[in-house]
């Protein structure tokens, strides 16, 4: 599974919860840049990619993502 | 992150929920959690102000799609999630965002952004079992709404919600919904408010999504059973299943992190000389609470003394008065009403000549719903309380008195790299420090002292997860030194 494909994913999750399919997530994206991306919604994204590709993240890796980029790589690291 | 362009469904309705429909849903539900009943309770949330309950955003919803009939078809289930929060006096607009021959979805929103969206599923009702959740004892929580803080407090938790002296006031108040899918479904899905908020999790609840079946079951119980299936202690997560009353399905909620208090003045007497800040007097704007409290609490624990103002946060304002006045006399802190948004000139007649320091925390709600990338009437309200009213604030404080003004302005980390959905917020803030080097320039009587402040622990930044922040009184302490013991005009400014 490439970056890529990860990142359409993580795009396809937080287009559908936040219902906006205007979002388009790239590497250098911060959950500030998204309107809504709150830190509630953060949590529901990132359950949501755990369910995705059964997955679980740590508690401080989570607390440290600076960006979409970091969390595709994580989730790259984690699924090999 | 880019953009693709989306043409918008037309806007089929809308609303703007106020405070008599927050005591009428309540009524119906007896969902009077504070976080949608009590303003000075609600801020310390990280909702920030007063929420419409979000199962009666979503009833509304699903009742004016009915009364218009943009339903025919019968419904079979019913998936609601709540991303974003709705505030009371916000306006939210209804969609069809889709529309396919076993779903219809529809959203409730705040300008472009989604705050509630409703799936209804189309079909006949079947014929599910909503009896089998053996729930073996009732929760006994000592306070209503329960006041469970810990995740093992609720992991075990179980109830029963009766429907039954609901049905006919929350029928009348639904009618089309009640028609459609029956009464005592329709009180069953707005008891599910009632559930979240005042039984499990309760008074720290976070009400996420539910989503039901509607079960075809003639001897269902009159009410509603839930029980906790599963909880995830790193998000604080508390998943419940329900089944009862004619519907069978699942909630989602948040446990909320308790707000965050600082150290009392106890504690923080020991890092502070008790003469250090002796004859000096702090009005501290915006002071009952957060960083304006734990300034108060440092100036009071030094030996000055401290007047504190708050706007809403009356009972916080004098509990705090009571704390500081314990430790260092009655004439340590003194609590009066200020509202930063008016002219500073006639609120503050009655404190006299003798301040010496002004601390601005005065603020108003930061994380404003967005419209657009730009929000000018944001930005308006930014400048008005952080340039406008904190020049007119020094310049009155200054024409009082003899001895010159000493003030702070926190400005924020944000100037350096703001966030698109902050910006109005940091454009605000980069202003008021140009107007502190312009003050500090001027010959008025007031040196201002402008810092960046970091990310601290308070219950304005408490979130899920814990975000590292640094301790208050660690990034504090010696910023307020350096005001403290800047007693003259300097010709420059601190701030970058």
């Amino acid at each position: 599974m490439t970056e890529d494909e990860i990142l359409q994913t993580l795009t396809r999750i937080l287009r559908d919860l936040l219902m906006d399919d205007s979002i388009v997530l790239a590497m250098d994206t911060r959950r500030e840049d998204v309107p809504a991306w709150d830190s509630f919604n953060y949590i529901n994204f990132i359950v949501a990619l755990e369910m995705e590709y059964g997955i679980k993240f740590k508690v401080s890796d989570v607390e440290s993502f600076e960006n979409v980029g970091a969390i595709v790589k994580q989730t790259k690291a984690l699924r090999s | 992150m880019k953009s693709e362009p989306q043409q918008s469904p037309a806007v089929l309705a809308s609303r703007t929920f106020g405070e008599d429909d927050q005591q009428a849903f309540a009524r119906l539900t007896g969902d009077y959690n504070p976080i949608h009943m009590d303003p000075v309770a609600a801020r310390r949330t990280q909702a920030g102000d007063v929420v419409v309950h979000g199962v009666h955003g979503a009833l509304w919803a699903l009742d004016t799609l009915l009364a218009m009939g943009a339903v025919p078809d019968e419904i079979a289930s019913l998936t609601v999630n709540f991303p974003r929060f709705v505030h009371l006096g916000k306006g939210v607009e209804l969609r069809i965002v889709s529309r396919k021959d076993d779903e219809i979805v529809a959203t409730l929103s705040l300008g472009s952004i989604v705050a509630t969206s409703l799936t209804v599923g189309l079909g006949a009702t079947r014929d599910l079992d909503d009896t089998i959740l053996e729930v073996v004892s009732p929760p006994s929580p000592k306070t209503r709404p329960a006041n469970w803080t810990r995740m093992e407090d609720v992991a075990q938790l179980q109830g029963w919600m009766g429907v039954g002296a609901s049905v006919d006031g929350i029928s009348a108040h639904f009618p089309h919904v009640a028609a459609k899918i029956g009464r005592e479904r329709t009180a069953a899905i707005a008891l599910l408010s009632t559930v979240v908020g005042m039984e499990c999790p309760g008074l720290h609840s976070l009400f996420s999504s539910f989503s039901v079946r509607l079960a075809d079951s003639p001897n269902a119980p009159n009410g509603v059973r839930f029980r906790v299936t599963y909880t995830d202690d790193r998000f604080r997560i508390v998943r419940l299943d329900l089944a009862g009353a004619g519907i069978r399905g699942e909630v989602r909620s948040f446990l909320r992190p308790l707000a965050v208090a600082q150290q009392d003045i106890g504690q923080i007497a020991r890092s502070i000389s008790p003469t250090e800040f002796a004859g000096s007097t702090a009005l501290i704007i915006g002071g009952s609470r957060g960083l304006g409290a734990l300034v108060a609490k440092v100036i009071a624990a030094g030996g000055g003394r401290a007047v504190i103002t708050y706007a809403k946060g009356k009972a916080d304002a004098l509990e705090l008065e009571a704390e500081i006045r314990r430790h260092a006399g009655t004439a340590a802190c003194t609590a009066i009403h200020y509202d930063a948004a008016l002219d500073p000139s006639l609120q503050l007649a009655s404190i006299g000549s003798g301040i010496s320091h002004l601390y601005y925390f005065a603020t108003p709600t930061i994380g404003q719903q967005r419209d657009g990338p730009f929000m000018p009437a944001a930005l308006e309200t930014f400048i008005a309380f952080y340039v406008t009213r904190f020049y007119e604030c020094c310049r009155h404080l200054a024409s009082l008195s003899d001895r010159p003004l000493t003030a702070f302005y926190p400005s924020t980390v944000f100037a350096d790299n703001p966030p698109p959905t902050m910006i109005e917020y940091a454009m605000a803030k980069i202003a008021g420090e140009l107007l502190c080097s312009h003050l500090n320039q001027s010959n008025i009587g007031v040196r201002v002292i402008a810092h960046r402040l970091p990310r601290l622990s308070t219950d304005q930044t408490a979130t899920i997860p814990p975000v590292a922040a640094r301790d208050p009184l660690e990034a504090m302490l010696p910023i307020i030194r350096e005001v403290q013991g800047a007693a003259t005009p300097a010709s420059e400014s601190s701030t970058p």
